[in-house]
């Protein structure tokens, strides 16, 4: 009996190990992208692999360049089957860096494919999502003035370039649908778009788009994304440019936090917004004495404090005009005060509107950069 | 090595019986157990499973009392002593049902990962053939060399604990699990029981502490077993809400699976779910050969039979062909939601112990007077 268990064993692993299909078999997918077709009013698909490198490495590691495919389909998943059909391997779906979303199919609705995504575990949940202003193939089409893969560029831009402007929102899909999925159900995504400028075309990352019930509803500039990511404390490395004394000035912030409780006065429910920030001087055209005039760095902190309140303020505002809660002003209440929650969360479109802000800034100008006083060149 | 055809026959020590009891304890609810929860407490899970973890020790107390009570028999044997022949046989079967139905759908959902996010293609049958004949093979080398694979097993359980709570740091959304003091304590009571029935499955003690050698120590051993197993799910609930919100967790069938699927530590380091399928393999492995184990072994007790070697290999393929029959995943979760937590949790692992008890405990007393 132990020798038949013991050879039944041997075999079953022998001819049960081991993947189901060597890795050269697979084309890694980097960019997927979701467009309506426009003959038959379903999905269209757009699959953007690399080619694969030439030499002792053929057909293992990743080349320079990039192909797409396309395939249309009445579900997602028909089309992507579609595609297959017209790469030269199988696509590979667990690696997908960035998900790209055209602006019409974003307007009818993204609820199949955050399903798709979450329910097949051929899918990845961690890539970049963004809605494409236009449609997603075009964009995957273009011909890039870039030394690198489309995917790894607009990744460098999201971890990299993020470290030094806030005037672009950018999520995984993971915590995206973190924020469709929780109430207010309502939620930002990345806003990508082609520009060209003279002969090349670029890829630019700016401001962000707006979601709720899985719909695309509206667009933020890049003011509003800067003001959304001051509300949220994504403000590290941000730039504040300010006026001081007629005279504009910039201040490059180190970094913060922002602190937001609701808090109930009188019948008005009231959000008070807590920024508080560290920076430096990083431009000034005047050349401010900070040497002989201490109390200047303090003027400086409040002016700057008064420019982070009114890029928050114009941000919720808009927010409250639109009466789309993407700020997640409830899931705030929810957590912080699920008492008071419990008793207005029917009624959170109408309370959410004339929720009244109170901001409160700290700002601290912690050094001048490498110059103190006015030199008297001029 | 002890094959344990006796059941006199000690063949572990208090250590053993612990990490043994863990193994058992947290294998399955360590996946399946806080998309439950979340779905009754929300964002108190963690602390409902806390909760649920006091329940568990309650009656961990009361199972290793009973057990205490009689050193060297089972509760197969004993109950016939407290309670007579004939109800004692019934006691007997009751757990024996109990024992097997647990059995049944712990084979019946181990299969669910590997179909769901390995291989597909694998025909439902042959992955239960296969895990049984494992299963089988370590049941008949006997108790001994479950306890050895548990011992192991532990070690990288702990590294899995660790990974569990390290990789997902990128995702931290700590609204997500506020407020820490609840304000509906009674949300939290009610999302505490299907924690509290899974870790109460150290009831299967009754069976396996005539097997353990130095007993003095083993309601520390017990507890200590229950405690670990419930602080560890605990937080792991927290950390799956913290990461993915209650929203998501409670959407999710396999949450643990969906939080290293979702883990990225680094920019190289991600879909890293594959090794919390390898720790269910194991995990799973060791409570089904437990349960085998004891559910062989009780019935060769009351048919008074010398060896229950033969009866694995009887009970190996009828626990494989009723592991087949649900046909779809909602009759799979009919069981733990419909049955076990509000029927056999109440009924088998909290009333019954403790009635046994208490007549066990007059009786004593009615012989000392």
């Amino acid at each position: 009996m132990k020798r038949i268990l013991v050879l039944f064993l041997i075999i079953s692993v022998l001819l049960t190990y081991g993947c189901s299909m060597p890795i050269e078999n697979y084309n890694m997918v980097l960019i997927f992208g979701i467009d309506k077709d426009e003959k038959t009013g379903g999905y269209e698909v757009t699959l953007q692999m690399p080619k694969m490198a030439g030499g002792k490495e053929e057909g293992t590691s990743l080349g320079n360049e990039t192909f797409t495919v396309s395939g249309v389909g009445r579900s997602i998943e028909l089309a992507v089957k579609d595609a297959y059909v017209k790469s030269s391997k199988v696509p590979f779906l667990g690696h997908i860096q960035v998900v790209l979303i055209g602006e019409d199919i974003g307007r009818e609705g993204i609820v199949e494919m955050a399903d798709l995504f979450k329910r097949d575990p051929k899918y990845t949940l961690t890539p970049w999502l963004f809605t494409v202003d236009g449609r997603a193939k075009d964009l995957m089409e273009a011909k890039l003035e870039y030394d690198v893969l489309p995917a790894f560029a607009i990744i460098h831009t999201v971890r990299d370039v993020s470290r030094y402007t806030i005037k672009f929102y950018a999520v995984q899909f993971n915590k995206f649908l973190e924020g469709i999925e929780a109430l207010p159900h309502a939620t930002l995504m990345g806003r990508i778009k082609l520009v060209e400028d003279g002969d090349n075309k670029l890829l630019e990352i700016s401001g962000a788009s707006i979601y709720k019930d899985g719909k695309l509803v509206g667009m933020l500039n890049a003011q509003d994304a800067a003001g959304y990511n001051w509300l949220t404390g994504r403000f590290k490395n941000a730039d504040a440019a300010i006026s001081y004394k007629g005279q504009p000035m910039n201040v490059g912030i180190e970094g913060g936090t922002t602190n937001i409780w609701p808090i109930v006065r009188g019948n008005t429910l009231v959000y008070k917004v807590v920024t508080e920030a560290t920076g430096y001087v990083q431009w000034a055209s005047s050349y401010p004495d900070f040497e002989s005039d201490p109390e200047l760095i303090e003027e400086l902190n409040a002016a700057t404090g008064e420019r982070i309140k009114k890029l928050i303020s114009d941000t919720v505002k808009d927010a409250q005009d639109q009466g789309i809660d993407y700020l997640g002003f409830e899931k705030i209440l929810e957590h912080k005060d699920p008492v008071l929650w419990e008793q207005i969360k029917d009624d959170w479109d109408e309370v959410f509107p004339n929720i009244e802000l109170e901001i409160h800034t700290d700002v601290t100008i912690k050094n001048t950069g490498w110059i103190l006083n006015n030199p008297e060149l001029y | 090595m002890n094959n344990t055809n006796d059941t006199k026959r000690a063949c572990m020590d208090t250590r053993g019986y612990t990490f043994l009891m863990i193994n058992t304890l947290i294998s399955l609810p360590i996946f399946l157990s806080p998309s439950p929860t979340v779905a009754v407490s929300r964002q108190y899970a963690w602390l409902s499973v806390l909760v649920g973890t006091a329940q568990a020790l309650m009656v961990g107390y009361v199972v290793i009392k009973l057990g205490l009570t009689y050193p060297d028999k089972t509760i197969i044997e004993y109950s016939q002593d407290i309670v007579g022949k004939f109800a004692g046989k019934i006691v007997g079967l009751i757990f024996l049902a109990v024992f097997l139905s647990i059995s049944v759908m712990a084979l019946r959902e181990f299969t669910l990962p590997f179909q769901g996010f390995v291989s597909i293609n694998i025909p439902l049958p042959t992955l239960l053939i296969m895990t049984m004949l494992l299963v089988t093979y370590a049941v008949i080398r006997g108790l001994k060399t479950i306890s050895i694979c548990s011992d192991v097993i532990i070690q990288f359980f702990i590294g899995f604990i660790l990974i569990l709570l390290i990789l997902p740091t990128k995702n931290l959304n700590i609204l997500n699990i506020k407020p820490i003091i609840p304000h509906d304590w009674g949300r939290v009571v009610r999302g505490s029981f299907d924690s509290a029935a899974f870790l109460a499955e150290d009831v299967i003690g009754l069976m396996l502490i005539p097997y353990v050698s130095n007993k003095d120590k083993l309601m520390k051993g017990n507890q200590l077993a229950v405690l670990l197993s419930g602080i560890a799910l605990s937080a792991v609930t927290a950390m799956e809400i913290v990461t993915m919100s209650y929203e998501r967790v409670d959407s999710t069938i396999f949450s643990t699976f969906m939080l290293l699927r979702e883990a990225q530590f680094s920019s190289s380091l991600e879909r890293i779910e594959s090794i919390a399928i390898a720790m269910w393999g194991g995990l799973v492995f060791v409570k089904l050969s437990v349960y085998l184990y004891i559910l062989a072994d009780g019935l060769r007790q009351l048919l008074g039979l010398k060896d229950y070697k033969p009866i694995v290999y009887i009970l190996a393929p009828i626990i494989t062909y009723l592991a087949v029959l649900p046909r779809d995943i909602s009759e799979i979760l009919v069981f733990p939601n419909k049955v076990w937590v509000p029927i056999i949790y109440l009924a088998v692992l909290i009333i019954l112990p403790v009635i046994l008890l208490l007549i066990s405990t007059i009786r004593k007393q009615g012989e000392k007077k």
